[in-house]
């Protein structure tokens, strides 16, 4: 049996493919940028909150004598305790308790058991990664904006599959000097496929981590509707009710944490599991329970694979989250979505991946634009409304995450805002920016391409001249501390300014171009030009 | 039938296919989820167990059938399978679920 696409279903794909595309690219390329960064959001903090550029410590870490910290200081009568180990990417514990009004949280040196009070701001993890699964709009909005548009992007990759008739010699097809229309056609079918099970993986996994989102009925209809229960048993969470006697004097956290990791390596044979993150319940009740979590295993791929709740006082099981097939690949799907293994080479991959989606939606919608184009022709106002959008979603996000970086760096440490707060008064820097390249792009049409290129190769080596001056690890100086974080951002902005110069250069609009520009203008009529 | 004619012209549009291919496969992938999960739970795996596969399968499920919609010669008939089938599913997974959890208390 042989199996030919029609030209009909064809056309139908391509028809999808550019409507598809047009509707969703230019959020789809933030959440690619975003996306990018977040992958290195740790080694992002480090440079925009200096106090973070720290040695992980080596010494053997003990939960239990965070514990007992923490209660001979503010945690005494604390009902809920939780920690996350320190790790070589978060050289910091991070632990917090409950207080009567919500939760006190905390980076404790593990050294010393101090806590560290870092630089106010957002930075990679807490404004550069969730910009990509949320866009930081209220209500939920982005969430569905992102669903969408992954949805979407999926319908885009097959539907872009079946209109290749030749996909393997488009692979290696690249004509930088033909026409700019061709090229930017071939750019957009290279970095397609050289990345095509990233596109797919990125999407895919992406929206079934948030199935409780997008598909809220549907998950809980075998619970009953329960939600709560829903997320009780998939997380293997217990509830257990206080017994009305206080707990015992120390509780043996460390025992316990000790013989579950026993029991998970004896579930898969030659794993060595590490509990990464515990959480202790009514921790001055007699019924005190500890949840041990394996969020993000060194050595595996699988995430929130292991989750065992038990009682402190005897050590028995309460909940465990088993490992049913569904689960398991559920698990190791996930884990492939947050990367968080400890292999820096993956992770530069999953960098180059993200950074070649980008360009893939970047030149999809160049394409877009210049096949409707005519030497001549009045530009439609349809090109002109999606150019002014794709300029400021793609050249105009990456020029003020450049200058996010500037303002955390010009911004004095102990500055309020403004009353603002630090940490939002650096955000505004970056939608003020934001916003105004895209007014940029909407007076200056093809020509604010190259203009915005050209800003933000200085902006970037602003950024690493003043993070130099306000710290004094400039590479070399990192380099020899070690820093190796800090010292590759910095190689990293360097190599953007040179490929946003290198970009403007080939965006430069031909004369031929900018003498018909002219002539354009001339001819129309007199209140159709814009006042200069 | 001038009403029927004009019925057919705007189902063969492609906006009705968009629509189509949204909300109708929104609809078909929700209650693919909901009944895969319950069914599976019936024939003996843990109710987590197949509200993961439910998770795995669906996304998937919905690209195909944005796909279907944008292609299809015959959208009428495409449509009513669609719809149909989500609306089936949609009512017939709650029901089902009910009856899974009286089974368990008796």
């Amino acid at each position: 049996m042989t199996f030919t696409i029609s030209d009909d279903f064809r056309a139908s794909m391509n028809w999808l493919h550019t409507w598809a595309g047009v509707a969703v690219s230019c959020f789809l390329f933030m959440v690619f940028w975003m996306g990018s960064l977040a992958v290195y959001d740790r080694e992002i903090d480090q440079w925009m909150k200096p106090e973070l550029r720290v040695e992980a410590s080596q010494a053997e870490f003990s939960y239990e004598a965070v514990v007992k910290d923490l209660k001979e200081g503010g945690a005494a009568n604390a009902s809920r305790i939780f920690i996350s180990a320190p790790s070589e990417r978060d050289p910091l514990i991070n632990a917090g308790y409950q207080t009567p009004d919500g939760f006190e949280r905390g980076l404790y040196d593990p050294a010393t058991m101090e806590r560290v009070e870092l630089t106010e701001s957002f930075a990679g993890t807490s404004f550069f990664y969730p910009f990509h699964y949320s866009l930081h709009l209220p209500a939920g909005i982005g969430y569905w904006i992102v669903g969408f548009s992954a949805m979407a992007m999926l319908v885009l990759i097959v539907s872009g599959i079946f209109i290749h008739r030749k996909i393997v010699q488009d692979f290696f097809t690249f004509r930088p000097k033909k026409a700019a229309r061709r090229s930017t056609l071939d750019l957009h079918n290279m970095s397609s496929l050289m990345a095509l099970p990233l596109h797919i993986l990125f999407p895919l996994t992406g929206l079934m981590i948030f199935f409780s989102i997008y598909l809220p009925w549907s998950s809980s209809v075998v619970f009953n509707g329960d939600e709560a229960r829903k997320f009780n048993e998939a997380f293997a969470i217990a509830v257990v009710e206080p017994s009305g006697n206080p707990a015992p004097s120390s509780l043996a956290v460390d025992q316990r944490v000790g013989e579950v990791e026993a029991m998970w390596a004896a579930r898969s044979p030659g794993s060595e599991p590490k509990a990464d993150f515990i959480n202790i319940q009514l921790a001055n009740d007699a019924n005190a329970y500890l949840t041990v979590r394996e969020v993000f295993p060194s050595r595996a791929v699988s995430m929130n694979k292991n989750i065992t709740s038990v009682g402190l006082a005897e050590g028995a099981i309460l909940s465990d989250v088993g490992d049913g097939p569904a689960k398991s690949s559920y698990a190791w799907l996930a884990g492939a979505h947050f990367i968080q293994f400890d292999s820096w080479a993956l992770r530069a991959l999953y960098f180059a991946g993200g950074l070649l989606g980008a360009l893939m939606i970047a030149s999809g919608l160049m394409f877009w634009i210049q096949s409707r184009i005519r030497k001549g022709a009045m530009e439609p106002r349809s090109v002109r409304i999606v150019r002014a959008l794709s300029i400021g979603s793609i050249s105009g996000i990456i020029l003020a995450s450049g200058v996010y970086l500037v303002a955390n760096r010009l911004i004095p440490v102990n500055s309020d805002g403004f009353g603002l707060g630090r940490g939002y008064f650096e955000v505004l820097f970056f939608y003020i920016v934001w916003i105004g390249t895209f007014v940029h792009a909407g007076l200056r049409g093809k020509f604010a391409w190259r203009e915005q290129c050209l800003v933000i190769a200085p902006v970037a080596v602003l950024a690493v001249t003043l993070n130099w001056i306000t710290t004094g690890d400039h590479p070399v100086a990192a380099a020899a501390q070690g820093l190796t974080q800090v010292w590759s951002m910095d190689l990293v902005l360097l190599a953007s300014a040179g490929v946003a110069l290198f970009a403007a250069k080939r965006l430069k609009v031909p004369e031929a171009d900018v003498a018909a520009a002219r002539k354009e203008l001339a001819d129309m009529p007199a209140e159709a030009v814009p006042a200069e | 039938m001038p009403f029927m004619h004009r019925l057919n012209q705007a189902v063969e549009s492609r906006s009705y296919r968009v629509i189509l291919a949204v909300f109708g496969g929104y609809a078909f992938t929700a209650g693919f989820f909901a009944i895969l999960s319950v069914a599976l739970v019936y024939a003996g795996a843990t109710r987590v167990e197949g509200m993961w596969w439910g998770v795995l399968t669906s996304f998937v499920v919905y690209t195909a059938l944005v796909i279907w919609a944008a292609a299809t010669r015959r959208v009428w008939l495409t449509s009513a399978i669609i719809i149909v089938g989500a609306a089936m599913m949609i009512i017939a997974s709650p029901i089902l679920a009910v009856q899974l959890e009286l089974a368990a208390t008796t």
